[in-house]
């Protein structure tokens, strides 16, 4: 039997689905799921967790909707539901990590140990440590702006940020992720 | 002349590098990328940043197997409803080991219901309530999921507030089976199973 629905937009899907149209629903899922669990995990770093919340988003998909008007993109919808649901789990950790003021220079402040340093043989594991060294505001504007390649008037619709907001996060993460690459060729030589 | 300042720019790059930018942002960015070596190092320290963390490997996602612990969730059989609009802080033990039986527990209450036809004894005990040992339904019959730290006041209480019967429960998957009360037994059971979910005592309803 053809597929109906893999043939469909991202809209059109989400317009099956406010029917009860599970076959939607599942196409949209496999379109939707490996980017989204990325961009959870990306945030929590417990797989476990990441898989809860991604099941959670996927459920408020489905019983919300036909709350979605289409002001956004689907996809600026999906990330921002994640997004809000990755943020209450990190805020029942700690009620402060976010807070973007604080640690728009936390970077550099918390620069590598030199046994991190040291630990940190490969490029990549390297990047990984520093962008790790980021407050979650900052890594999750780097994910979706470097990973997922979103736009910033998207990331400000999925973070509820103004759009300038955004642009500096993204400006001060750069420079932070640039001194901490800095130190560490700095280090090896 | 460019309508953006270079601090304008500088905040511009990195959606230039992932090629979001369009119209004027993106030409203002192209004009100052060929008069400015340093912002063109930029440029090219965004792309090698870009690139590998587009190169950062996380283990599998979920996949088919995260798809059928939704179908579980969704109801294959029933309507399933949970509560997501309870105010923050409300849910008693809102973490990711309680989060993976519910739906098991669901399908597991789903499939014993389908295949076994419960048949169960109640014995009243007060007026319009029955003990949790069990009992029979005429009307539909709902499955109450409720929070653990909900304490039997606060579910008697809400089952007599919409005329709920208990006819089984609490079972061994902690659920209760309610089934609605004499001239309400015709009163629209989505509306009441959304006016449950509403309630911050319960999880999860599904009507069998």
């Amino acid at each position: 039997m053809m597929n109906v629905t893999g043939s469909l937009n991202d809209l059109e899907l989400i317009e099956h689905i406010k029917k009860g149209d599970k076959q939607a629903f599942d196409e949209f899922y496999r379109r939707f799921e490996k980017k989204i669990y990325h961009f959870i995990r990306q945030k929590l770093n417990d797989p476990f967790e990441a898989y809860d919340i991604l099941h959670e988003v996927f459920l408020d998909v489905w019983r919300k909707a036909d709350g979605f008007e289409g002001r956004s993109k689907v996809s600026t919808w999906v990330f921002g539901i994640a997004f809000n649901k990755s943020i209450d789990r990190l805020r029942k950790r700690t009620v402060d990590q976010l807070d973007e003021d604080k640690h728009e220079t936390m970077a550099d402040d918390e620069g590598l140990s030199p046994m991190e340093l040291l630990n940190a043989t490969e490029e990549a594991t390297f990047l990984q440590k520093c962008v790790e060294t980021l407050s979650e505001a900052q890594r999750m504007v780097v994910h979706m702006a470097f990973f997922e390649d979103l736009s910033y008037p998207e990331i400000a619709a999925i973070i509820d940020r103004p759009e300038g907001t955004v642009k500096t996060r993204i400006f001060h993460a750069k420079q932070a992720l640039k001194r901490c690459v800095e130190k560490f060729t700095g280090a090896r030589s | 002349m460019s309508d953006f300042t270079d601090k304008e720019l500088d905040h511009l790059l990195p959606f230039y590098v992932n090629n979001s930018l369009s119209g004027a942002e993106k030409q203002a960015v192209e004009d100052r990328l060929k008069t400015d070596p340093d912002f063109e190092a930029e440029r090219q320290f965004l792309v090698a940043l870009q690139g590998k963390i587009k190169e950062q490997v996380f283990e599998k996602s979920p996949g088919e197997m995260g798809l059928a612990r939704l179908h579980a969730a969704m109801g294959e059989h029933g309507k399933s409803f949970k509560s997501t609009d309870v105010p923050k802080g409300v849910l008693a033990n809102d973490n990711s080991v309680q989060g993976w039986w519910r739906p098991v527990a669901v399908a597991a209450c789903i499939a014993l219901a389908v295949l076994g036809g419960i048949q169960v004894n109640s014995t009243l005990t007060e007026e319009g309530m029955v003990t949790a040992s069990g009992g029979t339904a005429s009307g539909p019959v709902l499955q109450v999921f409720f929070e653990e730290l909900s304490t039997e006041k606060d579910i008697r209480s809400l089952l007599r507030q919409q005329q709920l019967n208990i006819i089984e429960g609490p079972t061994a998957l902690g659920f209760y089976r309610v089934e609605i009360l004499g001239a309400d037994k015709d009163k629209d059971v989505e509306a009441l199973i959304k006016k449950l979910v509403a309630n911050v005592h319960v999880i999860e309803v599904l009507e069998e």
